[in-house]
């Protein structure tokens, strides 16, 4: 049998506190309305809980797994749609601490952990679901670029995140980006009338020509999917399992 | 397992220990590309980085995210000898 520290159970009665004072209250009228209250998404943002995953060193919390766990469990006992938000931007974060630069971490993760920057992961598309290997998105190798063609679908915060981990093949090699919503050529548009999660922003993201930097390929060309993308959905798994 | 720090060593054995939990083909060259020979699934690539940290002490990063250094026995082992000589001229720094 596993016992709690006693810095776990003080942060379990935090987070239980939190989520009746913040979450609570709000839930029905998010799901209702299909919308992601922003003063929300800054109360987590305070709290540090947008960084709960990112270690110190970066501005997070540099949370054990376990006190993740009972975050999770305690703002999805609140309301799915924001512990949606914590899973989908904690794998952008995840992948870029596992398998980014020294210079993509120090970019990207500060930012992240103080929620500048909301991060949302783009895999599952229109034609194939969540079946990674068989993405039709494509990102053509120019150099100093790359240029990004196709559309992704079901992107949990997808109508309002800032930077996209995006997977596309790269001559038939699966691999991952880094996508701000800046980008020229980059649309979104929301889905809506879902039966669940109606707050988590899901949308369709379409990339049109997408001009991606080379320092925005996280690892290397043909391991998107056998190595970043499944460091990012053990994390997914995990925090939508809590 | 012990590991002599700066020194070059054969583990090819661990890893064909390692191997041989997933594919079963005892007949294994050292120097058969495991991606051509079509014995790994989607997960197998992230279960031997993470065999490879655990068993070896090591972190693999984003400079040694390169198909080519997990293709065979030889090249997982040279990949492990060069981290374990990465990891042992920072520490006598």
């Amino acid at each position: 049998m596993m016992l709690l520290s006693e810095e776990q159970i003080k942060l379990k009665e935090q987070f239980r506190k939190f989520v009746d004072q913040e979450i609570v209250p709000k839930s029905s009228s998010q799901d209702r309305n299909e919308y992601l209250d922003e003063d929300m998404i800054h109360q987590l943002a305070k709290e540090g809980y947008l960084g709960a995953m990112i270690p110190k060193e970066y501005g997070g919390l540099g949370l054990d797994n376990v006190t993740i766990g009972m975050l999770n469990e305690e703002i999805g006992r609140g309301c799915s749609s924001v512990r949606s938000l914590l899973t989908v931007h904690g794998m952008v974060a995840i992948g870029i601490m596992r398998w980014g630069t020294a210079q993509q971490k120090s970019k990207w993760l500060p930012k992240m952990a103080t929620g500048e920057v909301i991060g949302a992961f783009g895999l599952s598309e229109p034609n194939v679901g969540s079946d990674a290997n068989g993405i039709e998105t494509i990102a053509e190798n120019n150099g100093d670029h790359y240029t990004l063609c196709g559309m992704k679908k079901w992107i949990t915060m997808g109508q309002c995140a800032d930077l996209y981990m995006v997977f596309a093949k790269v001559d038939g090699k699966s691999s991952a980006f880094l996508v701000e919503w800046k980008t020229k050529g980059f649309s979104r548009e929301p889905i809506n009338g879902l039966l669940g999660l109606r707050a988590s922003m899901t949308g369709i993201l379409e990339f049109n020509s997408c001009k991606i930097p080379r320092d925005n390929l996280i690892g290397s060309e043909g391991t998107g999917i056998s190595h970043v993308v499944h460091s990012c959905l053990d994390y997914g798994r995990f925090t939508v399992a809590c | 397992m012990c590991i002599k720090e700066g020194s070059f060593m054969d583990y090819k054995r661990n890893i064909r220990g390692f191997m041989n939990k997933f594919f079963r083909k005892s007949d294994l060259r050292d120097d058969d590309d495991i991606f051509a020979l079509g014995y790994v699934n989607s997960l197998f690539s992230m279960q031997l980085v993470l065999y490879i940290e655990k068993e070896f002490k090591l972190k693999l990063d984003n400079d040694d995210l390169n198909i080519a250094y997990f293709r065979s026995i030889i090249s997982i082992d040279e990949l492990i000898n060069r981290k374990i000589i990465q990891m042992s001229a920072r520490t006598s720094k």
